[in-house]
This record gives structure tokens, C-alpha cells and sequence, in this order.
């Protein structure tokens, strides 16, 4: 597993809600990035966001490693969730939410 | 840049029976977003389905043909 994995895996499973994108979480530099932000902005849970836009390395092991070719990347409780076309169809069915409350323990967000 | 047409032919080349909808998100031909139909995707789950789709734009996304694409799947019926 190359270096870029074991950072990856670590960032993952260190963060409940982790975003990689274009841009931080402050200066996002992509409308999709923005989306995704605000779109966990919603549900109050804690998330942080990956900038990827300087490391392109880590970016390809990524790809490689979801199968998955554009930014951002969403991963919720260390599982890969792809972007907000798929959480926005899940949200649509009700899953978004019951997923959060199960990766926070049964928290809701307001008790962090 | 790409055209509409051949944005569509690039699915349509890989998911034969594909209804292809497409709106130019900011009319820079660049950003997309895309609708596509088909009797595949049927056992398909919605994250393959997406996979499907990128996999008929990848060549276009990689010479930045097609910048980003928003895409929704479905079955026909």
C-alpha cells in the first residue's frame, strides 16, 4: 500500500463526515466542493474537507482507490459515498440523515 | 468544450439504448448536466450507474472536453 493509501485510510477513518475537494473548507475553489460543504453544513455534524488541488499524487491513489475519477469525494464513517448527485438521491429517499445519527453514535448534532 | 451531440454520442456509444438528456449548466459548454435513462442501470446501483456514466466521459473529462458533470441515472418506464 503506498504511502498515499496509509494517509488516505488514516484521514478517513479519523474524520465521521471527510470531504476531499478543490479548495478548503474556508476558500473552497469549486461550485461542487461549495455544494457538498453546505450540503453537511445542513445536518449540523461536525466534517472537515481535504484540499486536494496540491497533491495530485494523493489524488490518482485516490481515484484508484474508489473508482471513482472527479472531485469532491465524500466518505461518511469510513465509507465512500461519491459526490452530492449521490447524496442528494439518498436524502431524496431519507437515508442522509439515519447515516450521520449512526456515525455519531445515536448523537444528534447539536450534542457534537 | 464539447458539443451536446457529442457529448451524447459519447454515452450513447457505450450504453446503446440510452436516453441522453443534457442541459449546459453555464453555457461555457464545459459544465453539464446530464440525465440518462437506460434498461441497464436497472440492476445497477446508483453509484455504479455514476461509475457507468463517467467511465463514457473519461476520455473528455481528461482532456478537459467536459469539465464537470452533474449526472442522474434511470430506468426507462
Amino acid at each position: 500500500m503506498s504511502a498515499f493509501e496509509e494517509e488516505i485510510k488514516d484521514e478517513i477513518s479519523k474524520n465521521k463526515i471527510l470531504i476531499y475537494g478543490k479548495g478548503t473548507k474556508a476558500a473552497p475553489q469549486c461550485g461542487f466542493t461549495v455544494e457538498t460543504i453546505q450540503f453537511f453544513q445542513k445536518y449540523g455534524y461536525p466534517f472537515e474537507v481535504v484540499n486536494m488541488l496540491p497533491h495530485n499524487e494523493k489524488r490518482e491513489a485516490l481515484n484508484k482507490m474508489t473508482n471513482w475519477p472527479t472531485l469532491p469525494k465524500v466518505f461518511i464513517d469510513g465509507k465512500f459515498y461519491g459526490d452530492t448527485d449521490i447524496l442528494d438521491d439518498m436524502e431524496a429517499k431519507g437515508e442522509v440523515e439515519p447515516l450521520l445519527k449512526a456515525a455519531f453514535d445515536g448523537k444528534a448534532p447539536s450534542e457534537g | 468544450m464539447i458539443s451536446i451531440p457529442d457529448l451524447i454520442k459519447l454515452i450513447t456509444e457505450k450504453i446503446s439504448d440510452a436516453e441522453v438528456n443534457v442541459m449546459d449548466k453555464t453555457g461555457m459548454s464545459d459544465h453539464f448536466i446530464i440525465h440518462v435513462t437506460s434498461k441497464v442501470f436497472s440492476e445497477v446501483g446508483i453509484m455504479d450507474r455514476h461509475r457507468m456514466v463517467m467511465d463514457c466521459l473519461s476520455a473528455a473529462m481528461a482532456d478537459g472536453r467536459v469539465h464537470a458533470a452533474e449526472i442522474k441515472t434511470d430506468v426507462p418506464g
